[in-house]
């Protein structure tokens, strides 16, 4: 018969212990190769991005826009790496791709003045100009804000201004004193929470809700239906940028910014 | 015994989950094993020009999505769309789902068809290959030859439900005199598809972008047409007879496929009455070419005769209005002349009117702006002293067409004022060639073209890491929210206490009552009968006193009257006169109090509490 053995309160607490420390180094050094891994992958896309920047000096575009494209395709993005695949299609005469690509990159670099001199003078190489929406002062105005700012940068400030409104309503509920002044700064800081969400809203339903893409191919038909024998609606010229509204299989049913609504074919349009 | 229950209960739990997997496993397993893929093609023989449907079959489900092809060589291949199907026989209810397609043959030959792979959940299908053979045409003898007559024979009849009319603006013109041009395709009872723009021949002639087309009907020697108009505008470049047209125009146009094709011997196709087959295969699309007559136009050069001075070829019948802004300067700044010609004509002939300024100005090239029916030249120029008093005559001719003759329009002279340059200001104007960018009047020519490269790629993220989409930031914009509405509710509440009395009282009451039953656990625990009876009389004062509102000193067993008027429970205040009787009788007669006694005062004490406690007052 073996002997029974004490239930040892101590050694279960200390076993317990070890437990503790042994997971929180293995996950110390999971975080630790985590972010060595991440690490490698970026010097990866950046090695790949100065590659790039390389053959577009000696004027080898084609193979600047595929060891740009390698780097995206490592699951990094930037907006300086965004714009310099915009100049490499440009150059090789992707108009539609060029666009496509300053569009992205705006996202990052709203305010830049190269990304803003490149992506007009490329739109105006676009055949019979583009389309632009009709929008009242109000409207444009609005937009011109909403552009400005890239979509992490607002979601801060939208942030921010809510922890600003919400540290001025606790104020506001214990300090009777100063309710006066608290009044003025809740009205103008909720004001600027609405501006600053809706430029919020607009920039996500951007991205999510209502995608826009780019024409890559001149002359693409719009047509009433999926079809290739379907009647031709309008035509639309490479570089032109349009809503997609759904999809099916090899067609994407898309709106102009005049509102016209038309199908194409997949690979004559990338999405942003 | 309770255990043993609980033991069976929890493996006649882990049974039904073992159950319930091999049901799931073995019934996915079916499922899956169920599906079965099968290509089959309309036809394995086919003639250039005609078309194979292919159909994708899956026997077994209905969830699958429809595969991509990959490229099949010496066809084109069109999806079509799905056709899904349920029966059910004997009780069996079997699935399937097939997907259609299009073969079109490029070139003849005899090919196959590869297995086509599709994975679905994990699972790969394979399917049959095929063998499709590709005809030129001209070996169909049976199918083909029935075909094309038919074709052949509706289109005989058509000459009056689908032709093409040319029409010109006129007969006879000037050179570079716009002539306008009319194409009008029309059509009656047919359906046709992908109309192209019409060509023409023109030689002599050079010529604008169509407008948009206009779509509209018109009754015809009696018929209805629908009739699509395309216009332009050409311009004779050279003298002498010429001839515009004829347009062609391309289109298709959808025919009723023949009955007799589809029982034809080639034609072995038994299709199903599936929606489908009627949509696609009852209508064939036939290239239709028309062709219009031609125009014989005359073009004539312009008199040589009288031909103005200015003239620089307009041709039309214009007005020109002049305007300078501004009148007042100093010398050296810069006056814009804004010359208007408005009218009819071919504008593309309308050159900046010529100005005879001498030497007095210093003029720049000028800038035009072309809109419908009005060409707009903007001059700059300059005047070089105070001495210049006015703006000349300027002098605009063109040739009209409808008169037939030249004319000349003058505007001007325009008095301008020049004042003389402020003492030791040089004039800009001598120096411009040399002066900075920027400078008044200067008018540089600069190039354009995209900014280079970025040389840093920036700050690199992850694709589509978006802060908005961040787990912990979003948990953090609840923290503000929550802590709004706690300290809202907690000041509301500390509002309440200090304004209601009868509130605060009956809000502290089981606080206080909780502490008084500490206090007197503790004289029990110390055996001290006489302070334990003491405390709990007092703590049973205290916390009615509390929660009925009522005045703490003068609460006896009498409450209890009192109380059973407020719906309280009938054994609560039985048990709380009884909890008073025991304190008097160990307030009277201390002696016989056992410890027993003062347990079971005690619990009494506690279980009054608990049960008030949980009745809403």
């Amino acid at each position: 018969m073996s002997p029974v053995r004490p239930y040892n309160k101590n050694c279960a607490r200390r076993s317990n212990g070890v437990r503790f420390k042994i997971a929180v180094l293995s996950l110390m050094l999971i975080a630790l190769f985590a972010e060595d891994v991440f690490c490698n992958e970026e010097s990866q896309a950046r090695s790949l991005f100065y590659q790039g920047n390389t053959q577009y000096r000696k004027g080898d575009f084609k193979e600047a826009v595929l060891n740009y494209q390698k780097a995206l395709d490592s699951g990094f993005e930037s907006g300086p790496l965004y714009y310099n695949i915009g100049n490499a299609y440009f150059k090789n005469g992707s108009l539609g791709k060029a666009i496509l690509n300053y569009l992205r990159a705006k996202r990052f670099l709203p305010r830049d003045a190269d990304l803003k001199s490149n992506l007009e003078y490329a739109r105006s190489l676009i055949k019979g100009g583009a389309v632009r929406p009709e929008r009242g002062f109000f409207a444009r105005q609005f937009f011109k804000l909403a552009d400005a700012f890239s979509l992490d940068k607002i979601t801060l400030f939208t942030s921010v201004t809510y922890f600003i409104l919400s540290l001025a309503l606790v104020l506001f509920i214990f300090i009777k004193k100063i309710r006066r002044i608290l009044i003025y700064i809740t009205l103008l800081v909720s004001a600027l929470l609405i501006v600053f969400s809706s430029v919020l809203y607009v920039q996500v339903s951007r991205t999510v809700i209502e995608k826009k893409g780019v024409i890559i191919t001149d002359g693409t038909n719009a047509r009433f239906e999926p079809l290739d024998e379907a009647t031709t609606f309008f035509s639309l010229n490479e570089g032109e940028c349009v809503t997609l509204v759904t999809s099916k299989i090899d067609w994407v049913k898309i709106k102009r910014p005049d509102g016209k609504q038309g199908w194409i074919q997949k690979r004559d349009i990338e999405a942003l | 015994m309770k255990d043993l229950k609980q033991k069976l209960k929890i493996q006649s739990l882990e049974r039904v989950f073992i159950l319930f997997l091999i049901i799931v496993s073995v019934s996915s397993i079916s499922l899956a094993e169920d599906i079965s893929f099968e290509v089959t093609a309309d036809r394995n023989k086919v003639y250039l020009g005609s078309i194979v449907r292919l159909d994708l079959n899956f026997y077994g489900t209905q969830n699958i999505p429809p595969p991509d092809l990959p490229d099949i060589e010496g066809f084109k291949w069109q999806y079509l769309g799905p056709s899904s199907r349920i029966s059910i026989v004997n009780g069996v209810t079997s699935t399937s789902i097939t997907y259609m397609y299009t073969l079109h043959p490029l070139r003849t030959g005899i090919f196959q068809i590869p297995p086509l792979v599709v994975h679905y959940k994990g699972r790969t299908y394979t399917s049959n290959p095929i063998q499709i053979e590709v005809e030129k045409s001209q070996f169909g003898q049976t199918s083909r030859s029935v075909e094309e007559k038919a074709y052949d024979e509706k289109l005989s009849g058509l000459e009056d439900r689908v032709f093409l009319i040319m029409e010109a603006g006129k007969k006879r013109a000037y050179i570079n005199e716009i002539i306008p041009v009319m194409i009008k395709f029309y059509v009656r009872r047919l359906s046709v598809r992908d109309i192209q723009y019409p060509q023409f021949s023109h030689e002599g002639f050079l010529v604008d972008k169509y407008d948009k087309p206009r779509q509209y009907r018109e009754v015809l020697s009696g018929n209805l047409y629908e009739v699509v108009e395309f216009t332009t505008n050409v311009y004779g470049i050279r003298p002498g007879q010429l001839k515009l047209g004829p347009a062609e125009l391309k289109c298709n146009l959808l025919i009723k496929k023949s009955r007799r094709r589809r029982s034809s011997s080639f034609d072995d196709d038994f299709f199903s009455s599936d929606p489908f087959d009627d949509f696609f295969e009852h209508y064939e699309r036939h290239p239709l070419n028309l062709t219009s007559l031609n125009i014989p136009v005359t073009i004539t050069e312009l008199p040589k005769e009288d031909v103005p001075a200015g003239f620089k070829g307009a041709i039309g019948d214009y007005r020109f209005y002049l305007e300078c802004d501004p009148k007042e300067i100093k010398a050296g700044d810069p006056i814009t002349l804004k010359m208007t010609i408005t009218g009819e004509g071919n504008f593309k002939t309308v050159e900046a009117p010529s100005l005879g300024l001498g030497d007095g100005f210093k003029v720049y090239d000028p800038e035009s702006k072309q809109e419908a029916n009005r060409k707009i030249f903007e001059q700059v120029v300059i005047p070089k002293d105070d001495k210049i008093k006015e703006i000349p005559r300027i002098i605009f001719s063109f040739f009209n067409t409808k008169t037939g003759d030249y004319h000349t329009v003058a505007k001007g002279p325009i008095p301008i004022t020049v004042r003389p340059l402020p003492k030791g200001e040089e004039l800009r104007v001598f120096e411009a060639p040399a002066a900075p960018r920027g400078e008044t009047g200067r008018m540089e020519i600069l190039g354009r073209d995209i900014i280079y490269i970025k040389d840093a790629p920036g700050t690199l993220r992850r694709k589509d890491d978006f802060l908005y989409k961040n787990r912990l930031f979003i948990v953090l914009q609840f923290i503000p929210l929550l802590t709004v509405m706690g300290l809202f509710l907690f000041q509301k509440r500390r509002e309440r206490l200090q304004r209601d009395v009868r509130y605060a009282r009956r809000i502290r009451a089981p606080r206080k009552a909780r502490k008084n039953l500490r206090m007197a656990h503790g004289l029990l625990a110390a055996g001290k009968p006489a302070e334990f009876y003491n405390a709990v009389f007092k703590a049973l004062q205290e916390y009615l006193g509390d929660k009925f509102h009522l005045p703490t000193g003068g609460i006896t067993s009498d409450v209890v009257e009192d109380l059973s008027r407020r719906n309280i429970n009938g054994d609560i205040l039985n048990k709380l006169k009884e909890c008073f009787a025991d304190c008097d009788m160990a307030r009277y007669a201390p002696s016989s109090i056992t410890r027993e006694d003062m347990d079971k005062t005690y619990r009494l004490f506690g279980e009054i509490i608990d049960r008030l406690e949980r009745i809403k007052i």
